[in-house]
């Protein structure tokens, strides 16, 4: 093998290390977060099976914690339904939250009566800091099927969960 | 009582027993005021303790729930300021679908 080779070989390894795509996390964040469990307001009761799976769904994957509605006015998501809502619209969720602190405060997820599967969960993604994923099959993403992208996508905001799953499919929380 | 032959004596007599009596009726009139205005004053006297016991009560009460507002006041107050450190950072908006 003489000099030229090698200096080809050189070459092509650089430029393989170069071009070799790096594992990022495809998820993408709003920027606010919560710092304490947000209560949970479901106003149209109909909502309500939907967005506790949704919830728990987000509670499996991470240290997310939601609380049940306690009345309180301060740390809340209300869900509920908006008929204001366009045909191509499953769900309209709007933050409020600090400009300095990015401390989520409140958020109100508005669902099309006419939603379908996963809209709840994909809003509620959008409620604890996730925006939308460039993975196309993820919650956040375009088909709202339930993904490792979303579930990396929470822990990197709240940690892990404290739960642990069990062959049976049981949640303990520790 | 001796009947005496003058009649001046007679007289005299007859008005020393009436202002006896009356003196007697007096006595006994006076002591039988003088009892029921001590009875009275005494029942003023229980109903004054009585009230004065009231009022006092009614002061401690009055004490005890003035507390318990200036709590409340002081907790309300808490929450204001706790409320205005909040305001203090502005609170931005966001509307994703």
């Amino acid at each position: 093998m003489n000099s030229k080779m090698i200096r080809i070989a050189v070459v092509a390894t650089v430029a393989i290390l170069a071009l070799w795509p790096v594992s990022a996390p495809a998820y993408v964040l709003l920027g606010p977060r919560w710092v304490e469990s947000p209560h949970i307001t479901v106003t149209d009761s109909e909502l309500s099976a939907e967005t506790a799976q949704a919830a728990s769904l987000w509670q499996a994957a991470s240290g997310i914690r939601f609380a049940p509605d306690n009345g309180s006015w301060d740390l809340q998501i209300e869900v509920r339904y908006s008929t204001s809502l366009g045909d191509g619209l499953g769900g309209l969720s709007t933050l409020w939250y600090g400009s300095g602190s990015l401390e989520m405060r409140h958020c109100l997820i508005e669902i099309n009566p006419n939603h379908w599967a996963g809209v709840v969960a994909h809003e509620l993604g959008h409620c604890i800091g996730l925006a939308h994923s460039d993975v196309a099959d993820s919650i956040m993403g375009t088909t709202y099927q339930w993904s490792a992208d979303d579930a990396a996508a929470a822990r990197y905001l709240y940690g892990p969960s404290p739960c642990r799953t069990y062959a049976g499919g049981l949640v303990k929380e520790e | 009582m001796v009947m005496p032959h003058d009649p001046l004596a007679l007289v005299s007599s007859v008005a020393g027993d009436v202002a006896s009596a009356i003196a007697v009726a007096g006595v006994t009139i006076g002591a039988a005021i003088t009892k029921t205005l001590w009875a009275r004053v005494t029942k003023l006297e229980d109903r004054n303790q009585a009230n004065i016991e009231a009022m006092a009560n009614a002061g401690h009460a009055h004490a005890a729930a003035s507390t318990q507002m200036a709590a409340a006041h002081a907790s309300a107050v808490t929450q204001i300021v706790a409320a205005m450190h909040e305001l203090a950072e502005e609170v931005r908006r966001a509307r994703v679908a």
